[in-house]
């Protein structure tokens, strides 16, 4: 019994002592062919790390040399991150350059002009559908491209929570200004300042400024479906009216009881006596003819 | 200071790093340089080694940074475990605190810890450890700050080898029943 209980913290006490760091070259040694052979052993040594480690709170930091990170730095794998921003930028730097300018004529053109027309005719379609594609595609060819290496697509997505102090005040200050105003104007200056920056923008920005350009164009285009539903809506009603007044005009008999103008009439709070006095004067006729 | 500022950031750092990120990588060695280096040194106790020590972990923390699992320990202390494990194989191989001239001053106690820093798992660990008797608590926050063998640390608090290591031994298993409860 004593024997047990004694041996089984033993091992505990070595790992303690081996995160401690108080063990002697030979015990060391012995310790990590432990930590290798033994997975309960290594797992210990992980608790101890654990527990004692908060203890780092304590110790002062001191500025290292400034030439280690340089030392740190060309020790690390090159060709593998490397490649993935030099591929993909170059790629949607191209599908950008040649676009940007033409697809502000098409975006100024048909929609500032005609407001209301342009809705049903889905502007969206032609003019977002260049801006849309190299927003939301750039993040995907980074992850086609990542395919070697997996590891990009969550690059690309952490990256803005901590570039944005450095790359969004660019693209995003000019956008906020804009939405206030009515939905068509919004459109042209959205897209408009998006490709600048991001063929601009050395290599991490532009995908935290493609990505938050695609989110504006999204509300944007949520903002003018609204619109769209309110146009469909009205029309319908426009139709509705139209054929209750023709029903009216021309098949007073088959327009529903609830639907004639008498009806609706006192619907809408005027009184109308037109159906009782026709009535009354027959019966004295008719009397009066016996 | 720094490390504390930045806590969320360093675990979003390690955790682009493991995807490859050389930027991310770069700035989590910036907000985590001199907390490493200081433990480092307080080691190896020389600066040549103590560089030495630091190019090697943070290659060990580039190259594992996907095992690193936030729900067990702030990110910090998983580099600091690495850092230290490293630096102690450093100064047991070498031997080299004991022939070498050391540059740095040895700082024997741990430095203070503004309140606002402390985590509850650090008053979890203070607070069992400051249940061992004086002499207890000195010698394993000496231990761990400095990472001295049983024999230097017999001749630092002036305590016979096996003393000691009785000591050790108790005050390791107090404080691990302690944490338990």
């Amino acid at each position: 019994m004593p024997e047990d209980v004694i041996a089984a913290p033993d091992t505990d006490v070595l790992a303690g002592e081996y995160v401690l760091g108080t063990l002697d070259p030979d015990e060391r040694a012995a310790a990590h062919n432990l930590i290798a052979a033994d997975a309960a052993f290594a797992a210990k040594v992980k608790v101890w790390e654990r527990r004692l480690g908060e203890l780092h709170l304590m110790v002062e930091p001191i500025e290292p040399e400034g030439d280690l990170w340089p030392r740190i730095k060309a020790r690390l794998p090159e060709p593998e991150p490397q490649p993935e921003p030099a591929i993909t930028l170059p790629e949607f730097n191209l599908e950008l350059e040649p676009e940007p300018e033409p697809k502000e004529e098409r975006a100024a053109e048909p929609e500032l002009p005609r407001p209301f027309p342009f809705e049903p005719t889905a502007t969206p379609e032609p003019t977002d559908g260049p801006a849309d594609e190299s927003a939301t595609p750039s993040v995907e060819h980074v992850a086609e491209n990542g395919k070697a290496a997996e590891a990009s697509p969550p690059d690309v997505i952490e990256l803005p929570s901590w570039e944005p102090a450095a790359s969004e005040p660019a693209v995003a200050k000019p956008a906020p200004p804009e939405p206030p105003v009515a939905e068509a104007p919004v459109k042209p200056p959205a897209t408009a300042p998006a490709p600048l920056p991001s063929f601009i923008a050395p290599k991490a920005k532009p995908t935290a400024a493609t990505l938050e350009i695609e989110q504006k164009l999204r509300s944007v285009r949520r903002h003018l479906a609204g619109w769209r539903v309110l146009a469909a809506v009205m029309a319908l009603a426009l139709v509705a009216l139209g054929a209750l007044v023709a029903v009216w005009r021309y098949a007073p008999e088959r327009v529903p009881p609830a639907l004639r103008p008498v009806a609706l009439m006192r619907f809408a709070g005027i009184s109308v006596d037109t159906g009782a006095p026709p009535r009354r004067p027959l019966p004295p006729e008719s009397q009066f003819d016996e | 200071m720094v490390d504390i500022d930045t806590g969320v950031d360093i675990t979003w750092l390690l955790a682009a790093a493991s995807n490859g990120d050389q930027d991310a990588f770069e700035r989590l060695y910036g907000a985590t340089g001199a907390k490493l280096y200081g433990v480092v040194l307080r080691i190896v106790r020389r600066h040549d080694l103590a560089a030495t020590v630091m190019e090697d972990a943070y290659l060990a923390i580039w190259n594992s940074a996907g095992e690193f699992n936030p729900a067990q320990s702030s990110a910090l202390a998983w580099m600091v475990a690495i850092a230290r494990r490293l630096a102690i194989d450093v100064s047991r191989q070498s031997g080299a605190t004991e022939g070498e001239p050391e540059v740095v001053e040895e700082n024997e106690g741990p430095g203070a810890v503004p309140r606002h820093a402390l985590t509850d798992a650090l008053k979890r660990l203070l607070t069992c450890i400051g249940r061992l008797e004086p002499d207890r608590q000195r010698m394993l926050l000496l231990a761990y700050y400095g990472a001295f063998s049983r024999e230097q640390l017999s001749l630092k608090l002036d305590m016979p080898a096996d003393v000691l290591k009785e000591a050790l031994r108790r005050s390791l298993i107090e404080v691990e029943e302690c944490l338990r409860t």
